[in-house]
């Protein structure tokens, strides 16, 4: 089994017109499909990450320059990230096909795989 | 899975009412905006969060303690006025969560009776009563709700933001009117209901999702009314099982391919038998009452419809008495144009069509299709083709919905095959 990392990245503001049972629906979407991984071992840790979009660091001469990311108003924002376990990079992209993320028009995700080798 | 999904749906609209009334008890009504703005905020941050941490165990505190603090922050950062309200009183979140989320299930708390007494207030437009008590206690979504009001959501959202500022202006309280400004109020809040029911019901352009969810609301709320154990009443009960057996037939309404079907076409198999229990059972309730309201009228003939096991069985008979009752509460033309149908049903079509032509000129505008349709049912029925096909065409030229332009569109086709919608 090898590990995969989804990066959520999204647009906090298409979440705007949203209904409250619609909300709900969501939710109960993405509970659902990170139980029925789960169930079968498949879910690794998972974590949001804060809306402020943290620093970008960069080294500029003797010293560090420390830009803001993206906040909440961003266009394109990581909102957290899900590992999952998958014999191959087809079955992991199987698996992030099926994830509710991608239900909300203008989110996408990122399937990056982690470096076995180490 | 999918039942799960449809419960945290149900919760999310079903707390939204309970919520908001909890963040306004500390916050007063004339926040109503912001409060709304952060209950919204922390539904928001349960969507983008819960999908990593799970569904807390206790759903509705954590929205409510996540919307308090927005709400507090809001109120930090804005000028700050003098209230009276501390804000910082704790309402007591361990009474959230401990109810069933079933659809119709939950008895509304005094909270949220207080909410629903405010905002059908009678100093309101009845328009705005409609569309604030489907925002707020509701929880409908500016969009579902322009879709199933039929109006766009920038006008919605300035009818909204106009009767917000009325109540803020009046100082209104948020509490259950008094006993003796409770009968009143009641029956505002009954005629509300019965108009957010019928904005659903009878529409007939938006989805069928929005306006079904608009019936189901004013179901709710008026059996949650009817219940209560001080604001509830007869007349409230009668006014739910009004809309139960109303709302019983939602299901049989249309064809296979999504027509609309007459009540004598209708499939009586599908309709929904489980609202017609319930209609029954506050029919029954509603007995209590001393006096005959209108809603008692109402559900009787209600009744006499959603149990009649075929349409040939109608009792047409009983119907024309408690039309004859509901005119004498409400001599409006609209209760009098049902009231000359069923007569034609009961009676014969000569009969129907004098008291139709005596109630058409006295109708509101948008009635007129409804008019022009009975007028020329029974003229068809009386075998007078030509004045027939001149009534049908009038209707169609009046009726705005769609649906409906294609019933006649039927009749009138119908009616050229010399084959007259006898019943």
């Amino acid at each position: 089994m090898n590990q995969y990392l989804l990066l959520l990245h999204e647009t906090p503001a298409a979440y705007a017109g949203i209904t409250p049972a619609e909300m709900g629906a969501i939710i109960e979407r993405y509970a659902a499909w990170a139980r029925g991984l789960g169930e079968r071992d498949l879910l690794g840790p998972s974590q949001k990450l804060t809306d402020d979009g943290g620093l970008h660091l960069r080294r500029q001469g003797a010293g560090t320059l420390a830009t803001d990311g993206p906040f909440a108003e961003a266009k394109d924002l990581v909102g957290g990230f899900f590992t999952i376990h998958a014999p191959n990079r087809d079955e992991a992209r199987r698996i992030a096909e099926t994830c509710p993320h991608l239900d909300t028009a203008g989110n996408w995700i990122e399937l990056r795989e982690i470096d076995p080798s180490a | 899975m999918s039942e799960d999904a449809h419960q945290l749906a149900v919760l999310f609209r079903e707390q939204h009412g309970r919520l908001l009334a909890l963040l306004l008890r500390e916050s007063g009504l004339a926040r109503l905006a912001a409060a709304e703005d952060a209950l919204q905020q922390a539904m928001l941050a349960a969507l983008r969060r819960w999908p990593f941490d799970g569904v807390p165990q206790r759903p509705a505190a954590w929205l409510f303690e996540v919307a308090r603090r927005a709400l507090v922050d809001e109120y930090r950062g804005g000028a700050r006025r003098e209230t009276g309200h501390d804000l910082h009183a704790l309402a007591d979140p361990h009474t959230l969560d401990a109810a069933p989320v079933e659809r119709f299930a939950r008895e509304l708390d005094d909270d949220e009776l207080a909410l629903l007494f405010a905002v059908c207030h009678p100093d309101l437009p009845p328009a705005s009563q409609v569309a604030l008590a489907l925002r707020t206690l509701g929880g409908f979504g500016l969009r579902e709700l322009a879709a199933g009001l039929l109006t766009t959501e920038a006008a919605l959202a300035q009818r909204l933001k106009r009767a917000r500022d009325a109540l803020a202006t009046r100082g209104a309280a948020l509490e259950v009117p008094a006993p003796e400004a409770l009968p009143a109020r009641r029956d505002a809040v009954l005629t509300a209901l019965y108009l957010m029911f019928n904005e659903g019901y009878q529409s007939a352009a938006g989805s069928d999702y929005a306006r079904r969810e608009l019936c189901f609301e004013a179901i709710r709320l008026a059996r949650a009314l009817a219940t209560h154990p001080v604001a509830g009443a007869p007349q409230a009960h009668a006014l739910a099982a009004t809309l139960c057996l109303h709302a019983a037939r939602l299901s049989g309404r249309t064809d296979a391919d999504g027509q609309p079907l007459l009540l004598p076409q209708q499939p009586r198999d599908r309709w929904d038998q489980g609202l017609v229990a319930m209609g029954l059972h506050h029919l029954d309730r509603a007995r209590a009452g001393a006096a005959l309201t209108r809603w008692h009228c109402e559900a009787a003939i209600a009744a006499a419809h959603a149990t009649a096991p075929r349409y040939a069985d109608t009792d047409w008979a009983s119907i024309v008495e408690w039309y004859a009752r509901l005119v004498a509460l409400d001599p409006s033309p609209v209760p009098r144009l049902a009231q000359a149908i069923a007569i034609g049903e009961a009676q014969g079509a000569a009969q129907g069509l004098a008291a139709v032509e005596e109630v058409l000129p006295l109708l509101p505008r948008e009635r007129y299709p409804f008019g022009h349709t009975a007028r020329a049912d029974f003229l068809a029925r009386l075998g007078r083709i030509d004045a027939a096909r001149e009534a049908y065409t009038l209707a169609i030229a009046q009726t705005r919905s769609p649906a409906e332009r294609r019933v006649l569109e039927r009749k009138l086709a119908a009616l050229e095959c010399g084959d007259a919608v006898r019943e």
